[in-house]
């Protein structure tokens, strides 16, 4: 709008509306039964901004020369003349002014002198509205065209656009490195998904793992179920487990269980602890797999996006146990799971997993090292130290999941979850749940291996 | 105001140096998520911020997530992964040397995620991104193969 700023004094109205007449004279003159309409049409186009710079201060009047001041009052003599039922008739008559007062708006702000007389000034803002126009127009038609997952576009910028591709075009074409450079590119993902959700989430990389899991969950752990229809086929849920196992597949398998047995075949996210994500590796593959740092506020936002998570409110406490400590659960961590169902309104299905706390049976634990290396402590199995990497494989034990019955938490409303000790009550409730289907569990299995 | 790093096609900071050249380092075995804002989107915030005069602290941050060798691929470069015990100690050489764009410290951000929530911006300031992290990204990265080829040059120093 830098054109509109051209300026327009009462000195310059009054050159205008000469030019006005003048233009407006020369080019309506063939039709001579039009030839008082035009004539109304261009006196009223150029009265219109006279009348207004008649209304203004006479100080700034006073700046015109008398010359054209004489030629201000003819316009609006002209203007007096004209019937006013003309103007709404005539299309020109309708817009002409309308562009005009557009135009001049600004101009009775700024003071500098411009050279243009504002008729010119109109059009050109006009054209360039138009030009601006054409030029969103054809923005958003190149960005619909686009898809969101299409590969980077200067695939479609080194091709030839239009015609076709000659051979010498091919061959400029493979020398480009960049060429080379997009291949590997695409190359590289393959395997993965153009987008992953918030967390890192990638079901392109998941199905692709999802072979080894099969494996596991099938054929090396033989898992068990039991009370899968409780969990809800839609809506926020929180699963929460005991956690076992020196190494924590249980997050893993609990995941594959509900994706692989469950009538909705859910997704479910896991919180897993920090030091996974410190390790190389398995933290971006766990993140790409579904696990989610575990906060408060990581599992906030995904209750609210109605999603199902599983939680292990042991922690490390947990994974870290000894082996006579086994099925003995820990402290629930100081209830911030009941807190975050409280606020959320999220039901609770407790989970007991039997079987994880033989795979790698811990007798004791280094902690004096551990902190050069990132971990919460350095594990002992009657395996791992001595038969190096090799030795954190599990044991094939036979496992078994059993979910429970959901626990609501309606009745309490957020409000609840400022109450400490209605939060432990209820920690202590969800605990002793898991607990005693975990001991029921364990008392029903006559074997290790076996089930 | 917390941007996340700002990606355009006439930006210069830490990222578009890093993804400027051919070769790129990152941490063996990391794959951090890596949230953009358009430089137009940035602007817009902030003046956002000026004519709607809201208190707090506001997380400016394009719509979803792209990890880092997803950036790297999009981008057309070369990654290559450094074992995270020896990149801090590269790292800070390289930037004692003045080969590095970024300090040491910058190594964090290619280990670990750190993924920001801009829903409050959404509601309290009424800030709505036009371009999505993955949009900034290409629109960066289209300027930028201008650049590789000497065909933009740049105006200002």
């Amino acid at each position: 709008m830098s054109a509109a700023k051209k300026k327009m004094s009462p000195k310059r109205v009054a050159k205008k509306s000469a030019s006005h007449d003048a233009s407006r004279d020369k080019t309506e003159e063939p039709t001579h039964s039009r030839e008082a309409v035009s004539r109304a049409i261009a006196d009223a186009v150029a009265a219109a901004p006279t009348m207004r710079t008649h209304s203004k201060p006479t100080a700034k009047r006073a700046h015109a020369p008398a010359v054209q001041m004489t030629t201000q009052e003819s316009a609006q003599e002209a203007v007096r003349d004209a019937p006013p039922a003309i103007e709404p008739n005539v299309t020109i008559a309708a817009d002409e002014p309308g562009g005009a007062n557009e135009a001049d708006e600004p101009d009775e702000e700024s003071e500098n002198g411009g050279t243009r007389p504002t008729a010119d000034v109109a059009d050109r803002i006009r054209e360039l509205e138009q030009r601006l126009d054409r030029m969103i127009e054809k923005g958003a038609r190149t960005h619909d065209r686009e898809p969101r997952s299409v590969p980077p576009p200067p695939s479609s910028r080194a091709l030839p656009v239009d015609g076709e591709p000659t051979a010498f075009d091919t061959a400029r074409e493979l020398l480009s490195t960049d060429f080379y450079l997009r291949k590997w590119g695409r190359l590289g993902m393959r395997n993965r998904s153009e987008e992953v959700d918030d967390f890192g989430f990638d079901p392109i990389y998941e199905k692709k793992v999802q072979p080894i899991f099969d494996f596991l969950y099938e054929k090396y752990f033989r898992v068990a179920l039991e009370g899968i229809e409780n969990v809800p086929s839609e809506g926020r849920c929180l699963l929460v487990a005991n956690h076992s196992g020196t190494l924590p597949y249980d997050g893993v398998m609990i995941k594959v269980a509900v994706k692989r047995e469950h009538p909705a075949k859910r997704d479910v996210r896991w919180l897993a602890e920090d030091f996974i994500f410190h390790f190389p590796f398995l933290g971006s593959m766990s993140n790409r797999i579904g696990a989610v740092r575990a906060c408060q506020e990581n599992a906030e936002r995904l209750l609210r996006k109605d999603a199902l998570v599983a939680v292990f409110p042991e922690g490390v406490k947990g994974i870290g146990k000894l082996f006579k400590e086994r099925y003995k659960l820990q402290r629930f961590g100081r209830g911030g799971f009941i807190k975050l169902c409280l606020r959320t309104g999220t039901p609770i299905v407790p989970v007991a997993v039997i079987g994880a706390e033989e795979a790698n049976p811990m007798i004791g634990r280094i902690e004096y090292l551990s902190k050069a290396v990132g971990v919460p402590y350095i594990p002992v199995t009657p395996t791992f130290p001595l038969l190096g990497p090799l030795g954190l494989l599990p044991a094939p034990t036979k496992w078994k999941i059993v979910f429970g019955e959901k626990i609501d938490f309606d009745g309490y409303g957020a409000e609840a979850a400022e109450d400490e000790i209605l939060v432990g009550r209820l920690a202590e409730r969800v605990r002793a749940t898991i607990q005693g289907m975990l001991d029921r569990g364990v008392g029903e299995r006559r074997s290790i291996f076996f089930g | 105001m917390r941007t996340a790093p700002i990606l355009g096609p006439t930006v210069h900071n830490y990222l578009t140096r890093y993804l400027s050249r051919k070769i790129v380092p990152t941490m063996m075995g990391f794959d951090p998520l890596l949230q953009c804002v358009h430089e137009v989107d940035a602007i817009a915030a902030f003046k956002l911020a000026i004519d709607r005069d809201v208190a707090g602290t506001f997380n400016i941050v394009g719509d979803g997530v792209l990890p880092l060798s997803t950036v790297i691929k999009l981008a057309g470069r070369i990654a290559v992964p450094i074992p995270h015990p020896l990149a801090e100690p590269l790292g800070g050489i390289a930037w004692i040397a003045q080969i590095a764009e970024a300090p040491p410290t910058f190594l964090k951000y290619l280990r670990f995620l750190c993924v920001a929530d801009g829903q409050k911006a959404k509601t309290r300031m009424g800030f709505r991104p036009a371009y999505t992290t993955r949009e900034a990204l290409l629109d960066f990265t289209s300027a930028q193969r201008l650049r590789d080829v000497r065909l933009l040059q740049e105006t200002t120093t």
